[in-house]
């Protein structure tokens, strides 16, 4: 008894230091990069189901704690449960058809889907098709709806701050962002870069194979980064903003209760502070009026060091490994799409920076509220 | 018992009040399955016929047709729900009481609340299904276009109906949101540029004539917000996703339907 209650209690513990945004981070990376490499391997349904089944054990086991269960069962969160075991199995069946096509592929037969002519009627297959989905999606949403309850909370209050605050659960991942960026990158150009970026894509995306069905080994690139982004930087981060951010936007783990309590701030410093060092001649007597150079000497470091990161790096590249990528693509095409991918990556290089470096800002032009 | 039953059902097929409406019996060769299709005006969106590998259930896993249905039952609990609800401070937390106690059927909002989650979440898997077989490429290159609005239009509406319960969770959660709006850069107060922007000295950019300012009504979340959201998640809103998914629809069957290997 004493045993297994020490086990489970190590096990809570182990969970909570592990829900650290930098470990989930990184082993979610390993994760997926692991997934993609051997994708042939575990996506074979035997693999699959084990994996499924092991997923659902966690979930179990881990619902059995009270604290837990209270914070996912926050009505709106069943939301992300659901999205998160959806996406589970969309990206296991995806990657399941691309590797079943991929063998194909090297035994020189056509895809899985292949067959142009291959003709079949609306009525009745499609029509029956879609009278089953639009069935089973009804109810299942009835189901949802006679199970959980809308949430509706105290009136409105603007004397009441609520804490935490938290954007509606599709935003939060935004939300997350602002511990890294301020507001004007995290709120309005990384989500812009993003809209842009997924509009960009058929334009960028000039490989000629593998349209029209399910593949990675004809794209590994295009696919690659798409679920990187879409998983690492879209679901991730809400997953962490909702269940391990609690009042104050303070880090707790899965299975710590919400007890407001104040985390001391971890010391954070501006990159031209690690190089001039803090409150030194460079720093010394700037106002708000200062010369306009002299905030952009102080930040000369961070500014330098974008350049390089948004122009030498992929300047480089397509002299290097992407020469041949560039000369696909043209140069106003490498051009746009080597902004939008530097862009998407400051976001993990900015994680990287703050959780090894304790970085506030990379350019902090505070003086024109410009902080990068 | 039985051959009553098949009379029955044969003298309503064969009458003229049934014969207007279906203009013809059950479909079962193959002329007349063309025509059920092409002689109606909702089936009309598909082609009469399509390629085999199209129509598997693992192929688009019908995400994007669930997406479509989900909002019409959006459309149609949403207009159930302003039967019941009116947008202005005083009463919109009330209306939301009395809907969950008092309206029969009291299962409306929570059908309304959960089918826009749902269809939030059928957005996403759709543009991953999408993107995983390749289906942007040339010809359909423009209609990701058209998806990529739809999918900022899927969550804009479901933001804006956030705010419309008017409790905590709703007032808190459209405060965070647009706050960001105040940090956009040149065009919100708190963001970088704003205060470039000043002649002689007063800013052309404060927190009264700022993009927050326009889209809240106010520099706070207030009752002009209220009203703001409830137009923009009622009306604006919804005929704009409406016009881009018929625009989608149409797209999809002038690029050669569902997308295949060549
Ligand atoms: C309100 C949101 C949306 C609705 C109602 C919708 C609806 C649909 C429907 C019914 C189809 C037919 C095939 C299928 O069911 O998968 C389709 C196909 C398509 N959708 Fe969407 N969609 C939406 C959002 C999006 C988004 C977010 C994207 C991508 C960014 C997108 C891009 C496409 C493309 C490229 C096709 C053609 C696919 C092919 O030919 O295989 N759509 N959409």
């Amino acid at each position: 008894m004493i045993a297994e209650a020490w086990t489970i209690d190590s096990l809570r513990e182990g969970s909570n230091w592990l829900a650290h945004p930098a470990r989930v981070m990184t082993i979610c990376a390993i994760g997926l990069v692991a997934g993609l490499w051997w994708y042939r391997v575990w996506t074979r349904p035997r693999w699959a189901a084990l994996l499924l089944g092991g997923l659902l054990a966690v979930v179990t086991l881990a619902g059995l704690d009270p604290v837990l269960r209270d914070k996912v069962c926050r009505p709106d969160n069943l939301a992300i449960l659901l999205l998160v075991l959806l996406l589970c199995f969309f990206v296991w069946r995806g990657l399941r058809q691309a590797a079943v096509n991929d063998d194909r592929a090297e035994r020189g037969e056509p895809p899985f889907e292949a067959g142009a002519d291959d003709k079949v009627l609306t009525w009745p297959h499609l029509v029956f098709l879609e009278l089953v989905a639009l069935v089973a999606c009804s109810a299942f949403l009835v189901i949802w709806s006679l199970l959980v309850r809308a949430p509706l909370e105290p009136p409105a209050d603007l004397e009441t701050v609520l804490n935490p605050a938290k954007a509606p659960w599709y935003f939060v991942g935004l939300q997350e962002l602002l511990v890294y960026f301020d507001p004007w990158l995290a709120g309005v150009v990384l989500p812009v870069v993003m809209v842009v970026g997924l509009s960009a894509l058929p334009y960028l995306d000039r490989n000629p194979r593998g349209s029209g069905y399910y593949t990675l080994r004809e794209r590994p690139l295009a696919v690659s980064v798409f679920l990187a982004a879409f998983i690492l930087l879209w679901m991730l981060p809400i997953l962490v903003g909702t269940f391990l951010r609690g009042p104050n936007w303070t880090l707790y783990g899965p299975f710590e209760p919400w007890d407001p309590h104040t985390e001391s701030p971890a010391e954070l410093v501006n990159l031209s502070a690690m190089v001039w060092g803090e409150r030194s001649e460079m720093e010394a007597g700037f106002g708000a009026e200062a010369a306009l150079w002299r905030p952009v000497v102080r930040e000369l470091p961070g500014i330098v060091l974008l350049g390089f990161y948004f122009l030498v790096m992929p300047w480089v590249l397509s002299r290097t490994a992407w020469r041949g990528l560039r000369e696909r693509m043209g140069s106003v095409r490498y051009l746009v799409f080597s902004v939008l991918l530097m862009g998407m990556g400051l976001v993990p290089a900015k994680m990287l920076l703050r959780w090894l470096l304790d970085v506030r800002y990379i350019v902090a032009l505070t003086e024109w509220s410009l902080n990068i | 018992m039985m051959g009553m039953l098949r009379r029955l059902g044969e003298s309503i097929r064969a009458s003229q009040l049934w014969r207007s409406v279906f203009r013809q019996g059950i479909p079962r060769d193959r002329r007349s399955r063309v025509l059920a299709v092409m002689g109606n005006v909702f089936l009309h969106l598909h082609p009469p016929e399509l390629r085999r590998s199209g129509v598997r259930l693992s192929f688009t896993w019908c995400l994007g047709g669930l997406t479509f249905f989900l909002f019409l039952v959006e459309a149609v609990t949403g207009i159930l729900l302003m039967f019941y609800y009116r947008p202005v401070a005083e009463y919109a937390y009330h209306d939301m009481v009395g809907l969950r106690g008092h309206v029969s059927f009291g299962l409306l909002r929570e059908i309304h609340r959960w089918g826009a989650h749902l269809m939030v979440i059928t957005c996403w898997l759709h543009l991953l299904r999408v993107f995983l077989t390749g289906s942007y490429r040339p010809p359909r290159e423009f209609n990701w276009v058209v998806g990529v609005c739809l999918l900022v239009l899927t969550m804009l509406m479901s933001f804006t109906g956030y705010l419309l319960p008017w409790d905590q969770l709703a007032l808190w959660a459209v405060t965070v949101g647009t706050n960001m709006a105040a940090a956009a850069p040149w065009l919100g107060s708190e963001g970088p540029g704003s205060s470039l922007l000043a002649v002689e000295g007063i800013p052309l950019v404060h927190p009264g004539s700022d993009v927050r300012f326009a889209l809240l009504g106010g520099v706070a979340v207030g009752p002009a917000a209220l009203m703001r959201f409830y137009v923009l998640h009622c009306v604006a809103l919804p005929v704009l996703a409406g016009v881009l998914m018929a625009v989608h629809f149409w797209r999809i069957r002038r690029d050669g339907g569902i997308s295949g290997p060549l």
